[in-house]
């Protein structure tokens, strides 16, 4: 097996077309264990840790751009980003795997319980990808096709993630259960962005996802619409969250039961929004 | 001797290996590098039950790097491996196969990746057998033997008093049906072997266990070679609990018949999965308890029927089982008590050792049963457990008496003192929160007791220079338990532990003394090496006396001196009179055996003397549950254990902590799931064991009440924490919800969904 550390995303575009079955590793930590049960024989490794344009949190005119290859602990750190992504990128396993993983790694790999995915979609963010026929920018929410499969062609590199200026504005919330406190894979996760219109006391925008309930990340369409212009008394957020399980429709397997997800995704939304209320509030 | 003034005995003391364990310099088996050594990986079977048709090996034997595949043909000797009998368990499975897990062919190659990769591609035709996965099902009349004995692994009756009789005289019996699942050791270094063949027909064999005389013995067999000419030694071991015995000895066995076929050195390593599916789990259990009592509060009569899932083979089986029957009526006073415990085979992984033996499972449901019986009676659980306490004098469920060291009384008092202060603290938000709080009561029975024979051999050699060098035939796994032979020998000799040095496990050097099992190392090894320093001590004392010209009993060996009683700086430094004693020829090394007296039991009824002492204990847990996700807070943890004398009160906190946190996983995260015979969580993203945020809150009370049987009153504090903290957590959870799960692992979403069910 080739092993290539390329220091442009040209030259890693270049060493994929030279070879017959690449792949491209960042961190490792979802890409070693596939490669060691045998789901993907790779010929070439193509390693995107040491470009240059593929790293880093910078601000833009745009928003904010997150270079694929940001480990997971600097997301976590950082200050500018939403709350919402910064929590999720906080609760992946340990303090190791966040020092290696990626958030390019988190979402190329598509894994339904993927605590950075649900965030990126609350916030509409925006994946820019490369590959020999240019450029493409997939809304988040588009990106997701199904358990480890994304909208990705072969040898498309995921450049960066960006957060356009108007999500910067608002509230964000991240919530996550699994079976014990850390290290431990969603059962279901939680992101919401929300922007109130502060005299009316309305919610002005706000999106929403759920995560590792089906295939891929959902974005709860129906409930966003059923709560924008709505003001948040207790009644409406209940309703919200009436809303909200008839349009998840979540699995039983050996993770967790159907109906714990479903009990405990209402309870995740029903506590953000209570949290966005008093924040508004304050 | 012991005194009070003792600087050793009883006070914290690091690990002697502790050091080189942080520090990442002590090499476990995996880190072994010899000479031209290559790697084995097991094929396994993949389908719960199957007749085995043909396993062609070509294929994989084409493959470049591959040296050999091994099969049960090819094996030297008998192919049979087993702690106890019924001796069933092959080491690779020849016409059926009885658990997905279990090892059809050896693959040995010259890297462990080829191995793996090759012990795949071997063409296995298995002709699939209708599996038998659950113990209602195996009891059938009709259903299929899974050995040609029938599908019962053992089934023994305790029998005290007349049961229906008391349950007679009963006001009030409570009476429900507990179930638990299975666990995994999770120990972080996974099983491994090295096997090295030496030029003369001997074999070195450097492995993770627990008990290497037993793999030692199954080598030797499976190899049809003298036991003489195999060498086993224990390197550090990464956790054990009961999980390195049997599949060590499948393993040592099968690394030994490759590295003599290849003649070089061969190292298998187990991967994660294969640690789960390939080797023993604590066995899941339905209990059945029905208890009696008078309105008063006493309990007259306790009938238990336990049913264990032991899977496709025996393994500890019959220990378990008996286990379980021993300590069904808890640790109370009961004039009536009926057990029956019965292991069964399934085809699933086979179920064997698991700190605890059987205790926690039962404990649970006892001690549920005890909170059941409180709140009928409207009586504090923590006074009805005190009514009926056992004390000393009293009888057990197998009617021993013991006169000393029955501390259970003490234990519930200090808890009982210590509960307004932790159950008045109430944190915000109580709508959200559910508070509660548990208490439990245990025993465990220290030592082999009448289910083996238990003699431990210790040999204590101080060399002319005055250090001492000890040798125990039992392992240190991690639990402390060479500290505390040095502590023995320290004390005994009258050095520092500086001076002293415990070996490393190995065959040739040590005496065999049986597993390292029971929470027996402290109480019957301690005592070993007790005796075997007192005959060295004798010795030097005898030369000393000659040195100073006076009488033996006017010598004590201290700080690393002979000195006289009356005159502490009159002294010898004990390197001089060590030197001395060789020049005239006093023996310097003594080999001493700890027997426990021979039992006086009857297998029948099982009633008699079993065990040398028991430990008592008392935990409580306060926690508070999240009413919306199901979240727990174990907010604290007390754990009073009497244990006699705490030799290392820093190892007794280490051991309280850890084995509480395992009887937390079993009760609160860890289940291994089944569909169809296959596990479908082996590993640790879908297996929970505890992590860092779960570490309990635990505050471990010491109680001594002297143990005559145990070096300087000790006794063993290895295993009963699992219990008490698994039976505390599901009265916790109880008092918090108001519900009764009857079943482990009561996790999040278990509470959860019983919560929405009760609105
Ligand atoms: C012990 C452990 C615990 C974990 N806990 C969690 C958890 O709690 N939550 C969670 O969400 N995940 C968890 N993970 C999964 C994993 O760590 C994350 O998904 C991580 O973000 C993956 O990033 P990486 O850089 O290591 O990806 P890699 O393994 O390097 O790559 C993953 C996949 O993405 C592709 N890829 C990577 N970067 C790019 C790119 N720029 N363009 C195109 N394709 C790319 C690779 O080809 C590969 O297919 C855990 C993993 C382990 C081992």
């Amino acid at each position: 097996m080739n092993y290539f550390f390329p220091s442009t995303v040209e030259e890693a575009l270049g060493l994929a077309s030279g070879a017959s079955n690449p792949k491209y590793i960042a961190g490792g930590t979802d890409l070693s264990l596939q490669i060691r049960d045998g789901v993907f024989s790779p010929d070439t490794l193509i390693d995107l840790t040491c470009i240059g344009e593929l790293k880093g949190i910078t601000e833009t005119g745009r928003g904010i751009s997150i270079g694929a290859a940001t480990t997971l602990s600097e997301v976590a750190d950082s200050e500018v980003l939403p709350s919402t992504l910064i929590r999720g990128a906080r609760l992946v396993g340990s303090p190791q795997i966040r020092s290696l993983g990626t958030i390019g790694g988190n979402i190329c790999n598509a894994s339904p319980c993927g605590d950075t995915l649900t965030p990126i979609i609350a916030l509409g963010a925006i994946l820019r990808t490369v590959s020999p026929s240019g450029l493409r920018e997939i809304p988040a929410e588009d990106f997701f096709l199904g358990p480890k499969k994304t909208i990705l062609k072969e040898r498309e590199i995921l450049k960066e993630v960006i957060i356009e200026k108007q999500f910067l504005r608002g509230s964000s919330f991240f919530k996550k259960i699994g079976r014990r406190e850390l290290q431990s894979i969603s059962q279901v996760n939680l992101a919401l962005w929300l922007v109130m219109d502060k005299p009316e006391g309305v919610v002005s925008r706000i999106r929403v996802a759920v995560g590792s309930c089906a295939p891929v990340p959902l974005r709860a369409v129906k409930t966003e619409a059923f709560l924008e212009g709505k003001k948040l008394s207790d009644d409406a957020i209940d309703r919200g969250v009436a809303v909200l399980l008839s349009e998840i429709s979540p699995v039983t397997d050996v993770r967790a039961s159907l109906s714990y997800r479903k009990l405990v995704a209402g309870t995740f939304f029903r506590e953000a929004m209570k949290e966005a209320r008093d924040d508004s509030e304050a | 001797m012991a005194g009070k003034k003792s600087t050793i005995i009883g006070k914290a003391q690091k690990k002697i290996d502790g050091i080189e364990l942080v520090t990442g310099r002590a090499r476990f088996t995996a880190d072994l590098r010899f000479p031209q050594m290559v790697y084995g990986y097991a094929r396994r079977a993949g389908i719960p039950a199957g007749k085995i048709k043909r396993i062609d090996k070509e294929h994989a034997l084409g493959i470049p790097g591959v040296l050999d595949v091994i099969t049960a043909s090819d094996l030297p000797g008998p192919n049979l491996i087993g702690i106890l009998p019924p001796f069933d368990q092959p080491l690779l499975a020849e016409e059926e196969v009885r658990y997905a897990g279990e090892s059809i062919a050896l693959v040995v190659a010259e890297t462990r990746d080829i191995a793996k990769r090759a012990s795949l591609s071997i063409v296995a035709e298995i002709e699939p057998l209708e599996p038998v996965l659950t113990v209602d099902e195996a009891l059938k009349p009709e259903a299929r033997k899974i050995h040609p004995h029938g599908n019962i692994t053992f089934s023994r009756k305790l029998i005290k008093g007349d049961v229906e009789k008391g349950f007679e005289r009963a006001d009030i019996v409570v009476e429900n049906t507990y179930e638990t699942s299975f666990q995994e050791h999770a120990y972080l270094e996974t099983e491994a072997v090295c096997v090295v063949p030496h030029g003369d027909g001997r074999i070195t064999v450097y492995a993770s266990c627990q008990s290497p005389f037993h793999i030692r013995g199954h080598i030797a067999v499976n190899l049809n070679v003298p036991a003489s000419r195999v060498k086993v030694i224990q390197a550090y071991t990464g956790g054990s609990f009961g999980g390195k015995d049997d599949v060590a000895t499948e393993m040592g066995c099968l690394a030994a018949i490759a590295a003599i076929r290849l003649n070089r050195a061969v190292m298998i390593v187990h991967d994660r999965e294969e640690s789960i599916i390939g080797s023993n789990l604590r066995h899941a259990s339905r209990i059945h308890y029905k208890t009696g009592a008078t309105k008063e509060g006493k309990i007259i009569a306790r009938e238990v029927k336990i049913l264990l899932d032991g899977g496709a083979y025996a393994s500890e089986s019959p220990f378990v089982t008996m286990k379980t029957l021993i300590h069904a009526a808890g640790p109370y006073n009961i004039e009536n008590v009926f057990v029956e415990s019965t292991a069964v085979y399934t085809n699933k992984t086979y179920c064997g050792a698991f700190r605890g033996f059987g205790v926690p499972q039962v404990t649970f449901a006892s001690e549920s049963q005890m909170d059941e019986l409180a709140s009928e009676l409207e009586m504090d659980p923590l006074e009805l457990r005190l009514k009926n306490a056992l004390k000393a004098g009293d009888a057990t469920a197998t009617g021993q008496v013991f006169r000393k060291s029955v501390g259970l009384v003490k234990t519930i008092q200090v808890i009982d003192g210590k509960r307004k202060h932790v159950q008045s603290k109430k944190l915000q938000d109580e709508e959200r929160w559910l508070y509660g709080t548990g208490f439990s009561c245990l025993l465990q029975g220290i030592s082999n007791g009448a289910e083996g024979i238990d003699v431990v051999g210790a040999s204590v050699q101080v060399s002319q220079d005055g250090s001492v060098l000890v040798g125990v035939g039992l392992s240190d796994m991690g639990q402390g338990s060479r500290t505390v032979f040095a502590q023995v020998a320290a004390e005994v000799l009258g050095v520092s532990m500086e001076r002293v040095t415990v070996k490393q496990v190995d065959t040739e050097s040590v005496h065999d003394s049986g597993p390292t099992i029971a929470s027996r190392s402290t109480t019957v090894g301690g005592m070993a090496v007790l005796k075997a320093a007192q005959e060295v001590k004798n010795s030097l004392v005898k030369m000393a006396a000659l040195m100073f010209n006076t009488r033996e009993e006017k010598v004590v060996l201290k700080d690393g001196f002979a000195s006289l009683y009356e005159d502490d700086s009159a002294r010898i430094p004990l390197d001089k009179v060590a030197t001395a004693a060789y020049w005239n020829g006093f023996p310097l090394m003594n080999l001493a055996f700890s027997k426990a007296p021979d039992a006086n039991y009857d297998h029948q009824t099982h009633q008699g003397d079993i065990y040398i002492a028991y430990n008592f204990g008392t935990h409580m847990m306060r926690i508070r549950i999240d009413r919306y996700t199901g979240k727990v807070e174990v907010l604290k943890h007390i754990a009073a254990h009497d244990l006699g004398k705490a030799i290392n009160p820093q190892g007794v906190e280490g051991q309280v902590e850890g084995a509480s946190l395992m009887g937390f996983g079993l009760a609160h995260l860890e289940e291994v799931l089944y569909d169809r015979g296959i596990i479908q969580n082996p590993n640790f993203a879908d297996y929970a064991v505890p992590g860092i945020k779960e570490r309990l809150p635990t505050e471990t009370v010491i109680i001594e009440d002297y143990n005559p049987t145990g070096p300087f009153g000790a006794k063993g504090i290895g295993e009963p924490p699992v219990a008490g903290a698994a039976a505390a957590f599901a009265n916790a959870v109880a008092d918090a919800t108001g519900i009764r799960f009857l079943r482990l692992p009561i996790t999040r979403e278990v509470i959860l969904e019983a919560l929405r069910g009760k609105q």
